[in-house]
């Protein structure tokens, strides 16, 4: 008997930009806090002082983080080491009224620009119905993400983040 | 019933968009996602592409480096060039930019603790 062949390609879905942001920030801290199945990236903004001003913590699923793997390692190595050191940050913990909300990222969208600027945007869609556009077939099935946060950054924080998510 | 207004004065703004050296996102591209069931996979997509004027400009920064003549922007350009010859000519896959970093981080170990070793022997005197 004859084994089944495989499809020549598989379904593709693409990603368009979001519509709009739920949430937008700075940061100039970044810290990476791993358990188990899951990573928590916290991003913070601190002042001359050394106050916390702004803060932002979402999280990637293992699985997420393999998905994009190839992705943002490949990205890792197009942007290069941080050139200064991002000073070391722990977070403080967060209060009752914010353990509430901890968005979920699917895709991480990263650029940077003049050598200096950078810019990470957090995605999160819907797996279901993703997959539910995957199985129409349709050619040229497209999905908008929701878009839960836009974060401004100095590139070498972007370039210390992305080493520290994926070590060596 | 109302007025059509038409003298209005609105703020009309220009902006000049930030020229973007890299992005991991191709747009629009349904090819850039490629689900099957659990292994969704999404292919880094690079912005800039190698062309036939860069090749010449690596080769000679390249010529003048081994003489050891580069300026410091010189060799800022060439890592620029370098790295993107790496990920548009001859890219590599994440697992192999991950173990080269394992490598480079334990060769500079290595050549760390060497140097360690003989400033040891240079600045003491055995009693």
């Amino acid at each position: 008997m004859a084994a089944p062949k495989k499809s020549a390609k598989p379904p593709v879905v693409g990603l368009r930009h979001p519509n709009q942001y739920v949430y937008s920030c700075m940061a100039n801290r970044y810290a990476i806090e791993r358990e188990e199945g899951f990573v928590l990236a916290h991003f913070g903004l601190v002042n001359h002082a050394n106050v916390l001003i702004d803060r932002l913590t979402v999280v990637f699923s293992d699985n997420t983080l393999e998905s994009l793997k190839e992705n943002l390692v490949k990205y890792s190595d197009e942007a290069g080491e941080p050139k200064k050191e991002i000073p070391k940050w722990v977070p403080p913990v967060r209060d009752s009224k914010e353990i509430s909300y901890i968005p979920v990222v699917d895709f991480l969208h990263l650029c940077n620009w003049n050598d200096t600027n950078a810019e990470m945007c957090f995605w999160s869609y819907s797996q279901g119905q993703m997959s539910d556009l995957s199985r129409m077939g349709g050619k040229n099935e497209f999905m908008v993400p929701w878009g839960i946060a836009l974060l401004r950054c100095p590139v070498d924080l972007q370039r210390a983040f992305l080493i520290e998510l994926y070590p060596a | 019933m109302f007025a059509v207004v038409n003298d209005a004065v609105t703020s009309e703004v220009t902006i000049a968009p930030a020229v973007i050296a890299q992005s991991n996102f191709a747009g629009v591209s349904p090819e850039s996602f490629n689900l099957g069931g659990s292994d969704a996979a999404v292919e880094a997509v690079v912005t800039q592409h190698w062309s036939a004027e860069m090749a010449q400009r690596f080769k000679d920064l390249s010529r003048v480096e081994a003489l050891g003549e580069l300026t410091i922007q010189e060799l800022a350009e060439l890592e620029t060039l370098t790295r993107l010859r790496r990920s548009t000519k001859y890219p590599r896959t994440a697992d192999e930019i991950l173990w080269s970093r394992r490598q480079n981080s334990v060769t500079s170990g290595l050549v760390m603790a060497v140097q360690k070793y003989v400033e040891f022997h240079k600045a003491t005197n055995r009693p």
